[in-house]
């Protein structure tokens, strides 16, 4: 190994005076500081990296590519992985973005392409065409104000219940006395002589009629 | 996904000039059209001086080598930001200065410390060795407590100083490599490399400087 070299004062641009001379003591003791370092490097050394490397994706911005262009469509799943790993720490900010926006790109059409597939395939089956059915919608309030109805009322020319005159009784000198029956029921008195009084005319009616047939 | 190599494809990629130089840029094209073996070349022309680097930040080989393989596959994640207009060595030393400067850290976060690691500066200077003594197996300890002691100084400098000075002296990195690799012009490269020694000066024991 030959180490590094001394420093000479040209590269150390403008220096004058002791900043010169401290710079080129301390670059030369840094020289004889560092010239004494074995370096056997290991035999596996150079398999472990290329190792390491088998499962990187390819590199460059666009790397993740490279499957497809190689292969065509064939290599789409190669170059997705591949744009999945990009994603990872310890990359380029570029390529991941770029790795991303592909994975992204790639979802999107995914998913819609699988739910056109869906759809399909449900028309496909008839689903579409069968009766229609109510959806259990939630009743919403309409907003509208309904305008105010008069609502129609009952005719005035409508028959009214009629009582039906019941026959009255034939009045009697008793009844006079009073305006009804209940009141002539409320006299101390008079109230025993009206219904004497009626039930003999009823019993003789009734007699009357009795007395027909036999 | 099986891996592509060489053979698979023959005569799709030339990484080697007609003089012997590999195309670096080459072999980054191929790696991102998806020959991931191509990298293979990368590595094992790179791993000894990543590695290196690794360990002089660190100063201990296991770790290194795990910190080493961190940043091979980091540069492999982000290779599409490689702009080829400097070496692949820079750029990917830089990558491994940075992992291993934070593996120091989880370190230091989690080891016992020495009384050395105290932070002030008077405590984290770099003992002086006597050049009478350096030979006598005694010493080679203390040699190695001055190399971490060093390692430890040119942790703790700030960025962008510890970047330059360690692309500098422990990736063996030239400035104009540093330049291109970081993006900064040459001139503020060497203004930058000074101004750090000078901060260095300050943790490092003056008498070791004489």
């Amino acid at each position: 190994m030959i180490g590094p070299r001394n420093v000479h004062p040209d590269e150390l641009g403008e220096a004058e005076g002791m900043d010169l001379q401290d710079a080129l003591r301390v670059g030369n003791r840094l020289v004889e500081a560092v010239d004494e370092v074995p370096m056997p490097a290991d035999e596996d050394f150079v398999d472990n990296i290329m190792a390491a490397l088998a499962d990187e994706p390819t590199p460059g911005t666009t790397g993740f590519l490279v499957p497809l262009r190689r292969s065509g469509i064939r290599g789409f799943r190669q170059s997705f992985r591949e744009a999945w790993a990009s994603l990872g720490a310890g990359r380029p900010i570029v390529g991941r973005s770029a790795a991303l926006a592909y994975v992204l790109a790639i979802a999107v059409a995914g998913v819609s392409l699988t739910g056109a597939a869906a759809l399909g395939t449900a028309g496909a089956l008839g689903l579409f065409s069968a009766t229609p059915t109510e959806s259990p919608a939630p009743p919403t309030p309409t907003p509208t104000v309904a305008p105010p109805t008069v609502a129609p009322s009952p005719s005035t020319n409508a028959p009214e219940p009629t009582v039906a005159p019941r026959p009255s009784p034939t009045e009697t000198d008793d009844e006079a006395d009073g305006p009804d029956d209940n009141g002539g029921n409320s006299g101390p008195g008079g109230g025993g002589d009206d219904d004497s009084g009626q039930d003999a005319d009823d019993n003789s009616g009734t007699g009357s009629d009795n007395s027909g047939p036999g | 996904m099986a891996p592509m190599s060489f053979d698979a494809m023959p005569g799709a990629l030339t990484v080697v000039d007609p003089g012997g130089v590999l195309d670096e840029a080459a072999v980054a094209r191929a790696v991102l059209a998806g020959d991931r073996e191509a990298f293979r070349i990368l590595v094992e022309r790179e791993s000894p001086a990543v590695v290196r680097v690794c360990y002089r930040v660190l100063g201990d080989l296991h770790e290194s080598e795990d910190v080493a393989q961190e940043a091979f596959v980091t540069a492999y994640r982000a290779l599409g930001t490689w702009r080829a207009d400097g070496p692949f060595g820079a750029w990917l030393s830089r990558i491994a200065v940075r992992l291993a400067v934070r593996q120091l850290g989880r370190r230091r976060a989690v080891a016992w410390l020495p009384a050395t690691d105290a932070a002030t500066p008077g405590e984290d200077t770099v003992a002086p060795l006597p050049a009478s003594m350096s030979s006598q197996p005694e010493h080679v300890a203390l040699r190695a407590e001055r190399a971490s002691a060093t390692r430890r100084a040119v942790a703790d400098l700030d960025e962008p100083y510890r970047e330059v000075i360690a692309l500098r002296f422990f990736a063996e990195r030239s400035l104009d490599e540093i330049s291109m690799a970081t993006g900064r012009p040459l001139s503020t490269i060497k203004t930058q490399l000074r101004r750090g020694l000078l901060r260095l000066r300050d943790r490092i024991d003056p008498r070791n400087l004489e």
